[in-house]
């Protein structure tokens, strides 16, 4: 079982729709895979179709009355499967305050779910909190969609940091430049040119398209209804570049 | 762990039922869309010593519209392990691509190769179940389904089917669609995967092969019809593998035929004064000679399968400077495979065969004077297997730290010769008591085997080494040497192992179960405790 983490602290960069397509060309190549949706806004669950709502919301959970595996929906596609967003998990912070070991809850939550699936994604809430250091904790990588811009590039050096001051050094890093507009000067040379300081860009870039806006009307992967589309093609570019990295 | 509840659902539709009704009382309570009708070809696949099917599970190949899904399943209760798409239709569990599949198969298939079984051609209407969210909760198929023939022609009778597919986390669709299609409509469950209905229309069953020796005898048989209705079983099995060794499918076909050879040639020297001096000087060079013709490719097929674990035991750095050798194997596994084939193909193949199946046939008595032949087969079987048993402990007793590693090979000969003897009169025995026995005998056999295996491994390297000697890199040949050195490593371990391995075997509890299963006389018990 490999976790992938889509997170960023900043919000409305891709991170969901990264989560939700990437794990869509996992179950379609045949692995089991799980999206687990943690940004209490629910639109990964939403994207799948799946109302977001966890019975006891995320106390019941995180207290160990309720197991993840209870609460796992089969979405629409073979292989995949999702644990819904609920509206409670705003307040996780609070609930894993008063546990103990707080911030290896979430790992062990998803231990016994090791056996039946070969991916699990974590779709991550934009905030650096207790559940985030849960989720570098639980993450065998983190997936890092970043907006080629100076301050994005800022906020992604900050991950970087906090990762070697919390003593994560077996979390791989795994930035990848997201919704790339090509008619903006600076993201085109940022992506051909990124700054040195960085540890190594995945090669391959998401571009800033339609087609992804339209994943919110068709409620469904990108490959399942504009498979031929760029940023479909892209996302199948990452994925293959994702695994040699996890090799 | 998935509950009851989330498990599909197969059912069968009566003939007096039509689909177009079927989907009309489901248009009536429940909201779904509709894709297919599509036309399938389904392939199901197993090795053919049926491990699959032993294992509890189906593999499915399911073509249509030039793409290839691979669904591999539970055979009882049909639930969905995997669904894998493919390119190309593997041979081996190792050319899938890495995923859940391969790693479910590899250690079930090992070195077997993948056989189509049965066929089965499906048009397929899907009904997807939908909720308010237009979310798909359940899926219902409705499929025609033809079992084909190997040419692709239809065979027995059209097999309509319903199958429900639960979606994790929506029981409350399954059970509605469960009371409507059981209770309501009265369809009844399918007991069957269409696996072994489709190998039923082929009028095949599955598991019609193994490799495992299984004659069941009567205690009072005469020895002489014993052990001809031993070797007959013999024969079948080897000329099951004809076809696979010839077409060379995989290393388990020779493996089987040259393994019912070799217990052909034990029964024939071991259980002794059933057969005429005259039958024996006929059949056994004969047995001799196709142990001698199968050596060779088999020799290679083993190096080919250790290959990977050759080069894992080297350091990393010398890995890849081994696979000229791999090559070199290739190779002259071909030719000698060739030469194989050729031999098969000879008049002298054909003769010994017919001659040899004239024989087992002959329904006439065996000539007066041969000791054995009419006593009852319990009888000699206890005294042949208590002789030889005598003969391993001997030979085992006498091996020291020092002794040679002939001695060794004698031993492990002598082993076989035993373990052949009591797994061919296995079933004139208490299983518990029997299987026990073999079970200790077959961990001083595990030992005895990678001693000897890997002392002709390394000759055989040196040998290689020489003859590659002139058209491979230094490094290749340094590699073959590290790897000889590792083999010899190996071996000293194997061989510090033995004592204690020997000891368990000759422990007190399995000679008194030897004596108790096979000594005739009281003279005989009190000879060996």
């Amino acid at each position: 079982m490999t976790i992938l983490a889509s997170y960023n602290i900043k919000g409305g960069v891709g991170k969901t729709t990264a989560a939700v397509n990437l794990a869509y060309l996992a179950a379609r190549e045949g692995a089991q895979t799980l999206v687990w949706d943690l940004d209490p806004q629910g639109a990964a669950s939403y994207y799948y179709r799946i109302k977001p709502k966890v019975k006891g919301g995320s106390k019941a959970l995180v207290r160990g009355k309720r197991q993840l595996e209870a609460l796992i929906k089969g979405t629409d596609y073979d292989n995949l499967d999702l644990v819904p967003a609920d509206f409670s998990y705003r307040h996780m912070d609070l609930v894993l305050d008063n546990t103990k070991k707080p911030t290896r809850r979430l790992r062990k939550l998803l231990a016994p779910l090791a056996d039946e699936y070969d991916y699990i994604f974590l779709d991550c809430a934009p905030s650096i909190s207790l559940v985030t250091e849960n989720i570098f904790q639980a993450a065998d990588a983190l997936l890092i969609p970043t907006i080629p811009s100076r301050l994005s590039l800022r906020t992604l050096r900050q991950i970087m940091d906090f990762c070697e001051r919390s003593g994560l050094s077996g979390l791989k890093l795994l930035p990848f430049f997201s919704m790339v507009d090509r008619r903006k000067k600076m993201h085109r040379s940022m992506v051909e040119e990124p700054p040195e300081e960085l540890p190594a860009m995945l090669s391959t870039s998401i571009p800033y398209a339609s087609e992804v806006e339209r994943m919110g009307v068709a409620r469904a992967a990108l490959a399942s209804f504009a498979g031929r589309s760029h940023a479909a093609l892209a996302f199948e570019a990452l994925w293959q570049e994702i695994k040699a990295r996890l090799v | 762990m998935r509950t009851m509840s989330e498990r599909h659902l197969q059912l069968v539709m009566p003939d007096e039922l039509s689909i177009e009704v079927l989907v009309s009382r489901l248009h009536q309570s429940m909201r779904f869309s509709e894709s297919g009708p599509v036309t399938l070809k389904r392939t199901y696949y197993d090795s053919f010593d049926w491990r699959l099917y032993a294992h509890g599970g189906v593999l499915e190949a399911e073509s249509g519209n030039g793409a290839i899904d691979l669904l591999w399943r539970a055979l009882d209760s049909g639930e969905l392990y995997n669904r894998q798409p493919v390119d190309t239709l593997p041979r081996f569990a190792w050319d899938l691509p890495c995923g859940p599949l391969r790693k479910a198969l590899e250690p079930v298939l090992e070195m077997r190769v993948l056989l189509p079984v049965a066929w089965v051609r499906s048009t397929v209407r899907t009904l997807h179940v939908l909720n308010k969210d237009e979310k798909t909760v359940a899926r219902v198929l409705v499929e025609e389904n033809v079992p084909l023939a190997p040419g692709g022609m239809a065979t027995g009778r059209h097999l309509p089917r319903v199958r429900v597919l639960p979606v994790k986390g929506y029981p409350k669709y399954l059970q509605q669609l469960r009371q409507l299609l059981e209770s309501d409509l009265g369809l009844p469950p399918a007991n069957e995967d269409l696996m072994l209905v489709a190998l039923g229309a082929l009028g095949r069953q599955p598991a019609d092969y193994s490799s495992k020796i299984n004659v069941p005898l009567d205690p009072a048989m005469r020895a002489h019809t014993a052990t001809k209705t031993i070797l007959r079983h013999l024969l079948q099995t080897l000329k099951a593998n004809e076809a696979g060794v010839r077409a060379d499918l995989d290393s388990e076909c020779l493996h089987d035929f040259r393994v019912a050879v070799r217990r052909t040639r034990s029964a024939l020297a071991q259980i002794r004064d059933v057969f005429p001096a005259e039958a024996l000087e006929r059949f056994r060079p004969a047995f001799a000679w196709l142990g001698d013709i199968t050596g060779p490719t088999r020799d290679f097929d083993v190096y080919l399968l250790n290959f990977d674990q050759y080069k894992r035991s080297l350091p990393a750095a010398f890995r890849d400077h081994l696979d000229p050798l791999r090559g070199f194997l290739h190779a002259h596994q071909k030719k000698a495979h060739l030469a194989l084939v050729a031999q098969l193909d000879s008049p002298r193949y054909r003769e010994v065969i017919a001659d040899w199946r004239a024989f087992l046939q002959d329904p006439a008595d065996a000539p007066a004077g041969l000791r054995n032949a009419g006593r009852p087969a319990l009888v000699v079987a206890g005294e042949q297997i208590w002789r030889v048993y005598g003969h391993a402990l001997k030979q085992g007793r006498a091996i020291g730290a020092q002794t040679p590693a002939e001695a060794l090979h004698e031993l492990r000969k002598t082993c076989k010769k035993l373990r052949y003897l009591m797994e061919f009169f296995r079933s004139l025995y208490p299983a518990a008591e029997i299987h026990r026995l073999v079970k200790a005998l077959k961990t001083l056999q595990d030992n005895l085997g990678e001693i000897q295996d890997l002392q002709v491994q390394m000759r055989s390297l040196r040998q290689i080494s020489r003859q590659m000697a002139d058209e491979v890199a230094v490094d290749t040949l340094m590699a073959m040497g590290m790897l000889v050195d590792v083999l010899a490593t190996r071996q000293r371990r194997a061989r510090a192992a033995f004592r204690k391995r020997f000891a368990k075997f000759a422990a007190a509890e399995n000679r008194d179960l030897f004596k108790a299963l096979f000594a005739q006389s009281p003279a005989q018990q009190a000879s060996r405790s």
